[in-house]
């Protein structure tokens, strides 16, 4: 083996053997991405909730009054307020998570939801269930949303605890969003923190042919998070990536225009 | 693995194309590629050379660019290898040579026009011939919009098949009719059409045929286009043995749904 095989192989396992998430520590934990909130005056958030544990069991049809458990978080990654509401009958609620949700929403930036079910109904093994599920961004006024599912899986609930779950490696590593930045548009990245710890994150960019430059460099509190905002106004394109010990730092894009905007994980 | 560019309805689509791995511990992979745009033609895929791209590059294509022949069936593959390809396959290749898992290697794949433009972080691998699909979409919108289902297909082999997809409200099982989709393709279904209200969640069973379901929504005005994937079913749990929870969820509800109908 030579030597450059040698160090490959040696970064790889240093780098590999972990997952991307821990397993939570309650066998009746449930799982939830931390979802981005947008409350400011030009944008509104919506949440889809349907009947998770009825879709799993096969049967969507409720005969018993279930609750879902909506956590809102600020960008400190800190619980701001938390709030039941019934999983709806029909199949489907969107819940807005607007002034009338709650009255912290303003000061909130990301939130989970948690679904409430009794074990013995799910038969999943090992498994646990997770709230992956979708949410509609509209800019204010807008008669139309833009929706994005769950991004990284990021919390467990159990018996009042909330758990970060993400994992993050020993060294730091880079994650380019999959995605060319081409303007004329503003790109507002939103990251999250789903580990258990404060991680460094820098933000760098990159021209095609060009060498990668520092633009940012903060610390992402556990479970806390922040929008990097960043305007392209040529349509060559450039990159962007994130150098941090978070095993996937990957965030959602908003790619704003003067016409409207798109919303994607990249 | 294939990166997609799609057109239906009204819309051009679009790829952005990147030699840009998105981990820097996965692959060393940086020998330039050729990249061969893929097509479905009768008993055979047909197959060109689009351009070379060296690490670094990015390069976007757009459906109107393309010869009207490769989108027919609503979908054109693009493949980055370093081999030289024959210009008529029996089967798709199958080396990825863009590789990654965490997470998989993607470009983004999408639709515009003249006032909007949406887009997803894409990737397919050829699904199996004989499979089926179950999802469930929770995000059709109403007034000012209008839904569709984009079902996206590829199988190894170059048949377009035509199947059907069944439509359901997922709490009562109420019936609420089928549509054809296709193999190799990018199919459209009409969900207006078919008069699930808002507080409904509908449910959609193809038992013939896999597929990449997505919902489609352009604003009537066309002022804006949203465009999201729906989940399988093993995205409702995390951990375990996933793929057998999915088997288990789809056989109950093939099993309630086979009755209800």
């Amino acid at each position: 083996m030579n030597k450059r095989n040698f160090m490959r192989k040696t970064k790889y396992a240093i780098w590999i053997p972990r997952k991307i998430n821990r397993k939570p520590k309650g066998r009746a934990s449930v799982i939830s991405d931390l979802f981005p909130l947008r409350s400011d005056s030009n944008w509104q958030t919506h949440f889809e909730l349907l009947n998770v544990a009825g879709l799993i069991s096969g049967d969507n049809s409720l005969t018993q009054r279930r609750m879902a458990r909506f956590v809102l978080f600020n960008c400190e990654g800190e619980k701001l307020a938390e709030k039941m509401i019934p999983i709806p009958k029909s199949g489907r609620q969107t819940v807005n998570l607007d002034s009338g949700f709650h009255a912290s929403i303003l000061e909130a930036s990301a939130f989970a939801v948690f679904h409430e079910y009794s074990e013995p109904e799910l038969e999943i093994g090992n498994s646990f269930l997770a709230e992956r599920g979708y949410t509609g961004y509209s800019r204010k006024h807008a008669k139309i949303r833009a929706y994005v599912h769950g991004n990284l899986d990021s919390i467990a609930f159990c018996q009042g605890e909330i758990q970060a779950i993400g994992n993050r490696g020993l060294f730091p590593r880079h994650y380019t969003v999959q995605h060319p930045l081409r303007g004329p548009a503003i790109y507002e990245f939103y990251l999250s923190n789903p580990t258990p710890h404060s991680v460094s994150i820098k933000i760098q960019h990159c021209e095609v042919g060009g060498t990668w430059k520092g633009i940012k460099h903060f610390k992402l509190r556990s479970m806390g998070n922040r929008i990097l905002r960043i305007e392209k106004k040529d349509d060559s394109p450039s990159f962007i990536r994130i150098r941090s010990r978070l095993y996937l730092g990957r965030p959602v894009v908003f790619r704003l225009t003067d016409q409207g905007f798109d919303v994607f994980h990249g | 693995m294939f990166f997609p560019i799609l057109r239906v309805l009204d819309l051009e689509g679009f790829l952005e194309l990147s030699y840009v791995p998105a981990n820097n511990w996965e692959t060393r992979e940086s020998r330039p590629m050729n990249v061969y745009a893929i097509w479905p033609y009768g008993d055979f895929w047909r197959c060109e050379l689009h351009c070379t791209i060296k690490y670094g590059e990015s390069f976007r294509i757009t459906s109107g660019s393309l010869d009207p022949e490769m989108l027919k069936t609503g979908i054109c593959l693009f493949y980055p290898t370093v081999q030289k390809l024959k210009s008529k396959l029996n089967v798709l290749p199958s080396t990825p040579y863009w590789h990654s898992n965490i997470p998989e290697w993607r470009c983004t794949s999408g639709f515009y026009n003249d006032k909007a433009q949406t887009s997803y972080q894409s990737e397919i691998f050829p699904l199996p011939s004989k499979a089926s699909m179950l999802t469930f979409h929770p995000f059709i919108q109403f007034n000012e919009i209008k839904n569709y289902l984009l079902v996206i297909n590829v199988i190894r082999e170059p048949n377009v098949l035509s199947h059907k997809i069944d439509l359901f409200n997922s709490v009562n099982l109420e019936w609420h009719g089928s549509a054809p989709i296709n193999t190799n393709s990018a199919s459209i279904v009409d969900l207006d059409s078919f008069g699930f209200t808002r507080e409904e969640l509908p449910l959609f069973l193809s038992q013939e045929m896999a597929g990449i379901p997505f919902g489609l929504g352009i604003a009537k005005d066309g002022s804006m286009l949203s465009l999201e994937h729906t989940h399988p079913p093993a995205s409702l749990v995390l951990f375990g043995n996933r793929n057998e929870i999915q088997s288990k969820i789809k056989k109950i509800w093939l099993q309630r749904l086979g009755k209800s109908k």
